[in-house]
């Protein structure tokens, strides 16, 4: 495909086949009228986890697929008049045809070969691409580079596997830059192991419920074979879902201590980009508190959360900027909302003022926040239009690693927009147990101020 | 979008085999056209007339039962033969099995933990319940079968943990396929008839004694809507779970459709956890209706909220907004507001 001008319209379609699961993005461009937005939809394919193995993906699955797709995009993405031949409509204008399409399918996923030939064999017009480690390391360089973070890592929680995926800058003395990729995961090959799982002694430590072992595992068995999209509502699932996501991240760790050691701590730049399944159900305070258990970590990092995977779809298109050779995107629409994550390594005392900031900006007043040892408090910043200055100081003892007492950045809407804070004011060592009890009194006790 | 999960699903052309031994006799040739009721199959088997469970009888467990064994597979007992013996409290005691009448002992369920003492010989006509084409006939493979078929999804089979490699995991079981009353009434034993060659579904909820009273009578594998996870996982017998663990709620639409399949030739297929319905009668024919959903009204759903996890209902209303709120009428006339990322659409 040719470069296109950085003014021409374009509209392209990303497709990730991911954890039983179709994202379908359609981004359209029109830079001259400084007019750019993301189209996308869900599929959950859970319903035909039985039969993927069988041939699904034919040509009749995709046609009735983009035919209601059409619909929901309002987009002639298809060309009715060739019906014998699959062909998508060339780009027109917007709301009409596509200059290209791309289908990512990532390697873990079940049936990945059945559904990859499947693929392959229905349209020439297609783009497909793996989502292998080596895509991820691509993926997450040129977006560490694009955004300007030093220590990248990209975590992925389905299920049934856990990877994480992480770049650090090594400057050279000569003044160059070395990239130091590294991976590690921890994946489980069946619905049964997952179900098992639980039995692990570990899991007891982390839980709150006080439900009996039956019930436990009669309500996880059926959650694991299900996989509902949301179990907001049901406390005791998002319990069980907060401690399996504690313990496999613990276990990552436990296994890869080498390559995840002082994420947070090397440098002022530093970022997580999370997503998967669980991420989603979870919610950002609960995924949060289980990395930064499971993970152990300290520092200053930024947290974004790729619920629609958009940056798997797009990131590569928006890192490399006005070289992309699909669509040319802005930071707006691909990369999402910042969570600044602050975790100092030494608190000390109960019921102090750990952290004292403000946040204000020429439309929202100074408005002053605090918290107190032990929360685990999430502060949802004011959603706002111009910049947004947030200042704010450790107090009582409480520091980070580099020492420094003052915490301080700027939310930039369209660029870099934090919409929420969360501060990890308890003592360390974080302990859990002795029994669920203990630990629901203490999870109540750091959640005491989770204010907006 | 939205795909739905079809209860049954119609492939039109399915391939199994059946196999047979070197004493039956084959009644049908390759190319041939099986219609319902037609002979395929002259199987010479003997009458079980003893069957024991060793890790009830001798206390070991299913793996241990051949160490106990004191005869050997198609040896010929009398009566009073001790036939497996166990020592038990640190060498004081020895616990033995006694044959209860003359007969010839049959290993071939050892690995589930059985002993069976068989008697006279009968013979047999496998008549066929469903229509197909004769594709091959040969010793290894059986009398190789390509017929319409239904399949049903099953959430888990027990023994797919034990088996070790692919071959295992290939593994399918056949029978015919048969209801424990009417599938409602929660049942802790078998009615006393032989349930050899037979694939039971015991309705709603299997409790650990009526699945030790149907293998003891000859089940070939047994189904259940639900049971607990514990006791799935703790016994081990080859059993499948259709609906859910612990005690959750049966659908009723869903039991009538599976009583629909009684008296059909079924397959349980390991590798791709499914039961496959050789269903050659007429009147059950299903329609497709394609996978996505067009709509949300008068749409079918299962409950996936731990309030009433596994209820039927059918969509009366929306309530649009970033996650929609279904508006249902359940199975048991109650009208409900649950969210559209809790349920999962179904065609029966």
């Amino acid at each position: 495909m040719s470069k296109l001008s950085i003014f021409e319209k374009n509209a392209y379609i990303s497709i990730v086949i991911k954890d039983n699961g179709i994202w379908t993005h359609l981004a359209y461009t029109d830079h001259n009228a400084r007019r750019e937005y993301i189209l996308s939809d869900y599929t959950d394919l859970n319903s035909l986890r039985y039969r993927l193995d069988d041939n699904i993906f034919t040509k009749e699955f995709w046609f009735e697929y983009f035919n209601n797709l059409e619909k929901i995009f309002s987009w002639n993405i298809v060309d009715k008049n060739s019906l014998a031949i699959f062909t998508f409509r060339k780009f027109k204008n917007e709301g009409d045809g596509i200059t290209g399409i791309r289908v990512v399918i990532d390697d873990n996923q079940h049936f990945f070969d059945k559904i990859f030939q499947s693929v392959r064999d229905f349209s020439n017009d297609l783009s497909l691409r793996v989502i292998n480690d080596e895509y991820m390391q691509n993926l997450i360089e040129s977006l560490a580079d694009r955004l300007g973070y030093d220590d990248l890592m990209y975590i992925d929680m389905d299920l049934y596997d856990f990877s994480l995926f992480r770049t650090t800058n090594i400057y050279q003395r000569d003044g160059s830059v070395k990239k130091l990729f590294s991976k590690s995961k921890l994946g489980w090959n069946s619905d049964l192991a997952v179900i098992d799982s639980i039995n692990d002694k570990r899991f007891e430590a982390f839980l709150t419920t006080d439900l009996s072992e039956r019930e436990l595992t009669n309500y996880w068995s059926n959650f694991v074979l299900d996989r509902p999209l949301d179990i907001s509502k049901e406390q005791n699932l998002l319990d069980l879902v907060r401690a399996y996501t504690t313990i496999q991240n613990f276990s990552i760790l436990r296994d890869n201590k080498q390559k995840l050691q002082q994420f947070g701590n090397i440098y002022q730049k530093t970022a997580m980009i999370i997503s998967g399944y669980i991420p989603n159900i979870l919610g950002k305070y609960s995924t949060l508190l289980a990395l930064t258990d499971g993970l152990e970590l300290y520092g200053n990092i930024d947290c974004f959360f790729d619920s629609e995977l958009r940056m798997v779809s797009f990131g590569k298109s928006y890192a490399y900027g006005i070289n992309s050779t699909d669509i040319i995107l802005t930071k707006k629409d691909v990369i999402p909302s910042i969570t600044k994550l602050l975790i100092p390594s030494s608190v000390n005392g109960a019921n102090k003022i750990i952290f004292a900031g403000y946040a204000e900006s020429v439309e929202i007043p100074r408005t002053e926040f605090f918290v107190l040892s032990p929360q685990f408090s999430m502060i949802s910043l004011p959603a706002h239009q111009e910049k947004l200055i947030v200042n704010g100081s450790w107090r009582n003892g409480a520091k980070m690693n580099d020492m420094k007492n003052e915490i301080s950045f700027i939310s930039t809407p369209q660029s870099c927009y934090y919409d929420s804070i969360l501060i990890d004011a308890r003592p360390r060592p974080i302990i859990y147990g002795p029994d669920a009890y203990s630990n629901k009194l203490k999870i109540q006790q750091w959640k005491d101020d989770n204010k907006a | 979008m939205i795909i739905k999960r079809k209860i049954f699903e119609k492939y039109e052309e399915y391939t199994f085999s059946i196999p047979y031994s070197s004493q039956d006799r084959v009644l049908v040739k390759k190319g041939d056209l099986v219609k319902m009721g037609d002979n395929i199959l002259r199987r010479k088997d003997n009458v079980v007339k003893y069957s024991f469970y060793l890790p009830e009888q001798m206390g070991v467990p299913a793996e241990k039962c051949l160490e106990c064994i004191t005869c050997i597979d198609g040896e010929l007992v009398t009566q009073g033969t001790i036939i497996a013996e166990r020592v038990v409290a640190g060498g004081l005691n020895v616990k033995k099995l006694i044959s209860p009448s003359d007969g010839v002992i049959d290993l071939s369920r050892i690995k589930k933990g059985y002993l069976d003492i068989l008697g006279e010989e009968v013979i047999t006509d496998i008549k066929s319940s469903f229509s197909g084409k004769v594709v091959d006939i040969n010793p290894v493979d059986g009398i190789v079968i390509n017929s319409p078929a239904y399949a049903f999804d099953i959430k888990l089979i027990s023994e797919v943990y034990n088996l070790k490699n692919d071959e295992e995991l290939n593994k399918k079981v056949f029978g015919e396929f048969v209801f424990l009353g009417d599938g409602k009434d929660l049942l802790l034993k078998a009615e006393d008839i032989d349930y050899h060659n037979k694939i039971v579904f015991v309705g709603k909820y299997l409790h650990p004694s009526l699945l030790n009273d149907l293998f003891n009578k000859g089940a070939s594998f047994v189904l259940t809507y639900s049971m607990d996870y514990r006791d799935f996982r703790t016994q081990g017998l080859p059993v499948g779970v259709l609906g859910g663990f612990g005690e959750i709620f049966t659908s009723e639409k869903i039991i009538q459709a599976l009583k629909n399949m009684i008296g059909s030739f079924a397959i349980v297929d390991y590798e791709e956890s499914q039961i496959f319905f050789l269903n050659g009668r007429k009147d059950f024919e299903k329609k497709n209706d394609g996978l996505f959903v067009y709509s949300l009204i008068n749409s079918m759903i299962r409950s996936l909220s731990l309030a009433n996890y596994g209820m039927l209902g059918t969509v009366v209303g929306v309530e649009e907004g970033e996650k929609p709120f279904l508006k249902v009428k359940w199975e048991n006339d109650l009208i409900g507001i649950i969210s559209i990322a809790n349920v999962e659409f179904l065609s029966l």
